[in-house]
């Protein structure tokens, strides 16, 4: 190689290694996680190419929330219950899939987050206008059969009654009213179509109105009671949640068998009066809804006076808890609910995962309550709310709590593998053992070395004493204390395999192989063989010249030779 | 010629091979030489395929008719002159295609008396082309023939433009993700933001992209169908498609390279690089004859 051809390697050389000198530290020269992006783009090779196009599911699924309540309250305006419930029904699957939709764009702090929880809202105060609408209804039915019976103490009570669900009617519809702003802002700024939720809210209104109407006309119809002399107090005239008011009347002319307390217009509790006519019993405070309430006595054509009570709400506390459950997915979630220092006893508590309803739980009556919670992969919010307006408590929310659920090892799996790796740890300690075995030295010198085995003995005629001695001799001779040791053992298996042989294997120890004489007469010298057998072949030991080792073997040869080993 | 001579030629001859390749390549962003994912190497050669011109000096627009003039990712100020020349561009019918993020294309189009302009903007959505909420996907708005068939485009770290007449704009649930967390917060307020628009300018045509993502390597589209379709009828039609390449980005090379690219462009280097090839060239041959010379009577 001339000179210059030399200079130019040199030259291209040095190039090369200043041009790789910068990458010496990295074993890899490139990845695409390297180079994931830079400030003006990313690098579309390292994202995955998964297009989400959610915009289009994301507006219909809105327009579709917004415009359900027009069905429900189109039902409930022709009285069919039934079909506004599965309309409602419809509407919160659209709801619960709209919300999951929300939690996994995260966008829960959007617009489109604001919208999902005005419908909630919505969603709610629609259920309970089902509800009260159909029991405006029915106190509607009920004031027509009452007329008909010309029973007007119950057509009295029903008056009450028919205001107060007349109020939750209309506070229901209010709520719903007064979140129009809100809905119409929400829904201008994603460009929705309110055309048929305005229709809703205003046949809402006018549900309100005609119920009103009908109320006032019952008012107005509502019969003058003439009083007996069948008396009824209830005292204290107010009380909360876990209270417990006095119901007491009297009747002076005679001891009445049966007192029916008619509560709220239907039957609460029969009770007779004592020897002087007098009645009492307590009226706990417990599912009854907040506001005023009637109660009459009646015994057969006797009436007694209406007296009217009034529930106070009550503040509650509720509470919640998570802690892992047995499998990955489980959520173990656990709290409790007062109303001051009371029990909420067999009130529904909600478990609410992501702002949803996962399930309802029942209070225990010490207040408590746990449910398990079956959550998808991935971080949740969970949240338990107590908000039953049949009882006369005031709602309540647990402070949210967020879990994060991530899959573990299945258990079938690991059991399976853990299974298979034991499996196979003890087919290798099976053959190991064998595999290590030495093979037994000739009985006879020049005679190639043989490997004991069961089959061996099974099929073979076992060596004469004699014979074994003579090797054995030999053997301590050469100080091959092992060997000669293996030699007596082997005999005696030799000897005993036909008899043990349904338990014997390959890789039966001597200890194993004596186990399989116990209870018999050669149990004890056996022991004693292997014992002083596994000194010397496992424990270094050496034989002297009348060896323990050979007078356990001769015992247990007697003992065979008189037919004791069976 | 022994063999060891042959091999060392041989080596020496792809090392140099090899060595050219890589220093005719650079990583700059949006460099025409850049065949990395975010060079537009490929880009320019579709260019190459309409025979499109590199615009190195602004005097060259003066003759120009029936034309388009792409201006993708400009950086650094421009001229008045400069400005001048590409109103007088438009003034002339022609069309001219802006494609910024950084909004350092906002100066001229105020020269020009644009209404448009760039909005920097981290703009993120629920409707993205990757799993990544600045791949955002536009859709169209308006007629014009730029849009024919072109049912959707994939942006990547796209901006806003405001002004002119919307062409493409994303959907309604995107934001502007100003805290870069990848999610929307309360202070991000969903909405429809316009990425392409057009404006009739002094009787021409602008357009102005606020996304030059699209012409790179990693999402230059050659199926014809959504990107490649846009850029399809950008470099469609029987006119002059001529690019910048005094500020944009596109130009862009490194020392080594704008030696390389410079001496390829030089008639002066050109030729000292033949005298000092054929001097190596004969100063081998004189050496190997020199070596006989020497095996003979020595």
């Amino acid at each position: 190689m001339n000179r210059l051809s030399f200079f130019v390697l040199v030259l291209l050389s040095a190039a090369f290694l200043g041009l790789l000198a910068p990458y010496i530290a990295q074993p890899a020269l490139y990845t695409l996680q390297d180079d994931p992006a830079t400030s003006f783009h990313a690098n579309p090779a390292a994202l995955e190419q998964i297009s989400q196009r959610r915009s289009a599911e994301l507006e219909s699924l809105m327009q579709g929330l917004l415009d359900s309540p027009q069905p429900v309250v189109l039902n409930v305006r022709i009285h069919d219950f039934e079909e506004a419930q599965r309309a409602f029904d419809e509407y919160k699957e659209k709801s619960r899939t709209f919300g999951n939709i929300v939690v996994s764009l995260e966008l829960s702090k959007s617009a489109v987050g604001d919208f999902q929880r005005e419908n909630r809202k919505n969603l709610a105060a629609l259920e309970r206008m089902i509800n009260e609408s159909a029991r405006f209804a029915e106190i509607n039915r009920l004031e027509i059969r009452y007329r008909s019976e010309d029973n007007p103490t119950l057509l009295y009570t029903l008056t009450y009654e028919g205001e107060a669900v007349q109020q939750a009617l209309a506070d229901a519809s209010g709520e719903l009213a007064g979140r129009k702003p809100e809905i119409l802002d929400v829904s201008g700024k994603l460009g929705l179509n309110t055309t048929r939720y305005l229709e809703a809210v205003d046949i809402l209104d006018e549900i309100v109105s005609e119920s009103r109407q009908e109320q006032e006309v019952r008012a107005g119809n509502q019969p003058v009671i003439n009083e007996s002399s069948l008396m009824l107090a209830v005292t204290p005239a107010s009380g909360r949640y876990g209270d417990a008011l006095q119901v007491a009347g009297a009747y002076t002319f005679t001891r009445l068998a049966h007192v029916t307390l008619v509560l709220d217009g239907r039957d609460w509790k029969s009770l007779a009066t004592n020897e002087g006519g007098v009645f009492t019993t307590p009226l706990p405070i417990g599912r009854i809804r907040a506001g005023d309430h009637v109660i009459f006595a009646s015994s057969g054509p006797l009436y007694s006076n209406i007296v009217t009570f009034t529930v106070l709400p009550a503040e509650t506390t509720i509470t919640l808890e998570t802690e892992p459950g047995e499998t990955w997915d489980h959520v173990l979630c656990s709290g409790s609910l007062y109303a001051g220092k009371t029990p909420v006893r067999s009130a529904p508590v909600r478990i609410m995962v992501d702002d949803f309803l996962e399930q309802t739980v029942t209070v225990s009556d010490d207040g408590t309550y746990s449910a398990i919670v079956v959550l998808a992969e991935g971080g949740h919010t969970l949240r338990a709310v107590f908000d039953d307006p049949g009882y006369p408590l005031l709602p309540s929310s647990s402070g949210m709590q967020s879990v994060s659920v991530t899959p573990r090892a299945n258990l079938s799996l690991v059991l399976l593998v853990g299974g298979g790796v034991l499996a196979g740890a003890l087919i290798v300690a099976g053959w190991y053992p064998t595999r290590r075995r030495t093979p037994v030295p000739p009985l006879v010198p020049g005679e190639p070395a043989r490997i004991p085995s069961v089959q061996t003995g099974l099929h073979k005629a076992p060596l004469s004493p004699i014979d074994v001695l003579i090797r054995y001799m030999e053997l301590f001779e050469g100080k091959r204390w092992s060997e000669a040791a293996q030699v007596l053992y082997v005999s005696l298996r030799d000897r005993l395999a036909r008899r043990a042989a349904p338990r014997l294997s390959r890789a039966t120890t001597a200890r194993e192989f004596a186990g399989i004489f116990s209870g018999t007469a050669l149990s004890a010298p056996f022991r004693s063989f292997v014992a002083r057998y596994e000194e010397i072949r496992y424990g270094a030991s050496s034989l002297v010249k009348s060896d323990q080792l050979l007078a356990f073997w001769d015992a247990i040869l007697s003992l065979i030779e008189e037919g004791r080993h069976e | 010629m022994n063999k060891t001579a042959v091999v060392s030629s041989l080596l020496i001859l792809i090392a140099v091979i090899v060595l050219i390749a890589h220093l005719s390549t650079t990583g700059l962003e949006f460099s025409r030489y850049n065949q990395e994912w975010n060079g537009t190497s490929k880009f320019f050669t579709m260019l190459e395929e309409v025979e499109a011109r590199d615009l190195s000096s602004y005097s060259e627009l003066n003759d120009e008719d029936n034309s388009l003039l792409l201006i993708i990712s400009p950086q650094g100020p421009f001229t008045g002159e400069e400005a001048a020349s590409i109103r007088e561009f438009l003034g002339r019918g022609n069309t001219v295609f802006i494609a910024d993020e950084t909004r350092e294309a906002n100066p001229v189009l105020a020269w020009l008396g644009s209404d448009a302009r760039v909005v920097p903007a981290n703009i993120s959505s629920v409707e993205t082309g990757y799993a990544d909420p600045r791949t955002v996907i536009a859709y169209p708005r308006g007629n014009d023939p730029l849009l024919a068939n072109v049912p959707m485009v994939t942006l990547n770290r796209a901006s806003a433009v405001s002004g002119g007449t919307p062409l493409l704009a994303t959907t309604l649930f995107s934001w502007d993700d100003r805290d870069g967390d990848g999610k929307m917060s309360e202070d991000e307020p969903l909405s429809s933001f316009p990425v392409l628009a057009v404006e009739s300018v002094s009787g021409g045509t602008l357009y102005v992209l606020a996304d030059p993502s699209i012409f790179i390597n990693g999402m230059v589209d050659t199926s014809g169908r959504d990107n490649g379709a846009l850029i399809g009828n950008l470099l469609s039609g029987n006119r002059t498609v001529l690019v910048e390449q005094s500020h944009s980005r596109t130009a862009g090379a490194d020392r080594v390279l704008s030696l390389a690219l410079l001496a390829k462009d030089s008639m002066g280097i050109k030729i000292a690089a033949l005298i000092v090839s054929v001097s190596i060239v004969l100063a081998a041959f004189f050496g190997r004859w020199t070596e006989e010379e020497r095996w003979k009577h020595g």
